[in-house]
């Protein structure tokens, strides 16, 4: 449900940066979207689409790439599918709570003209 | 084939340049000339939720500047957060101690807290599955601050939105009912994943719903390894010392006066 706050963020954060970088149109926005975000791609997809109509994206293609969130165990020094393993160290079984990626999102860069 | 225009050649056009360019398109024959002027990728890599994230610094300083523990309690609707408050309340904390809780609409919880003598702030949200760093800054603007030790945010009900919200607090708390069904964790991990204390509320009625305990603590454990469990009833009392000793012992800055 959140997803269209956070759509109107990204789409904020890509026409401030376009603007300020003298640009006609964005043809592109790159966002990446962790695993234990809490945002559903799908829904973010379409809250952007719907909401780049009359903006400077509004024929942009949104690029969403979601990242596996992976767990990393100190004793083995190996980080791993965290989900998947349900954050126990595949090689020695501990469990390692400590993710190295899973939450993010993030605009990653704009493609503009 | 060619991105930009769909023509069938593998050239690829300079869409990835950096730098400013312009060229026609040759390979058209000229029926179709049209220019790629200036396009250029700026890297952002800014996180869609740092104005979030910034106001919720803001919040954490207001906080530790005047020595508040913030205490962020979430669940679904129903689970018993504000029953689980007003018993927090009446049993204790001296006064010094005040409520912000979300809803979509309706003033009813912060009604059912200040009836238990304690100043609390209502933030009805409208169609915000949330709260955020914003309007939890606006509802502290309502509350005398310096005389708090102890703020509890009691979160608009829902397991999936708020855990990606960060307010500034200092604890997070997820709380799942009997009633609910032992594989919730697993079913939400997003939000029991930034748990503190995970709280099993309405526990009085465990053995009505013939309440799993394994299943729930083995639930918990796999997504939340880290997190308190405690198991308790705003109705009976239950779990009500284990939870005042785990706020005294979990980094807050002042403890709970009885």
């Amino acid at each position: 449900m959140h997803e269209v706050g956070l759509a109107q963020e990204t789409l904020d954060l890509a026409v401030a940066t376009a603007t300020q970088q003298q640009a006609r149109e964005i043809r592109c926005l790159r966002i990446e979207v962790g695993q234990l975000s809490g945002v559903v791609v799908e829904a973010l997809r379409f809250a952007l689409e719907t909401l780049a109509a009359g903006t400077m994206a509004a024929a942009a293609t949104m690029e969403i790439e979601e990242i596996v969130a992976r767990a990393y165990c100190v004793a083995c020094g190996e980080a791993f599918d965290a989900m998947a393993q349900a954050y126990r160290c595949p090689q020695c079984g501990a469990i390692c709570p400590d993710l190295v990626q899973g939450r993010e999102l993030r605009l990653v860069s704009v493609e503009v003209i | 084939m060619c991105d930009e225009c769909g023509c069938g050649l593998t050239t690829v056009h300079g869409h990835t340049h950096a730098h400013a360019h312009d060229h026609t398109h040759a390979h058209h024959g000229g029926t179709t000339p049209h220019t790629h002027d200036d396009e250029r990728v700026i890297e952002v890599r800014q996180s869609i939720l740092s104005r979030n994230d910034r106001l919720a610094e803001r919040n954490r300083g207001m906080f530790m500047a005047h020595g508040i523990t913030a205490v962020n309690l979430m669940s679904s609707p129903g689970t018993g957060k504000t029953a689980w408050l007003e018993r927090t309340l009446q049993e204790s904390l001296d006064g010094r101690v005040a409520v912000v809780t979300g809803d979509l609409a309706t003033e009813n919880d912060a009604a059912r807290l200040q009836a238990v003598g304690v100043k609390a702030v209502q933030v009805t949200t409208g169609t915000t599955c949330h709260l955020d760093a914003h309007m939890l800054h606006h509802a502290l603007e309502q509350l005398p601050l310096a005389e708090l030790d102890w703020l509890f945010i009691e979160n608009v009900g829902n397991l999936v939105c708020p855990a990606s919200f960060d307010l500034g607090e200092q604890l997070r708390v997820v709380m799942l009912s009997v009633t609910e069904g032992e594989d919730k964790p697993l079913k939400y991990p997003v939000i029991f994943q930034v748990a503190d204390a995970v709280l099993i509320t309405k526990v009085d009625l465990a053995e009505a719903v013939e309440f799993d305990w394994e299943r729930a603590h083995a639930a918990i454990r796999q997504v939340a390894p880290r997190a308190h469990i405690i198991e308790c009833s705003a109705k009976t009392g239950a779990g009500y010392d284990e939870w005042r000793h785990w706020l005294d012992h979990s980094g807050g800055t002042t403890s709970v006066s009885s």
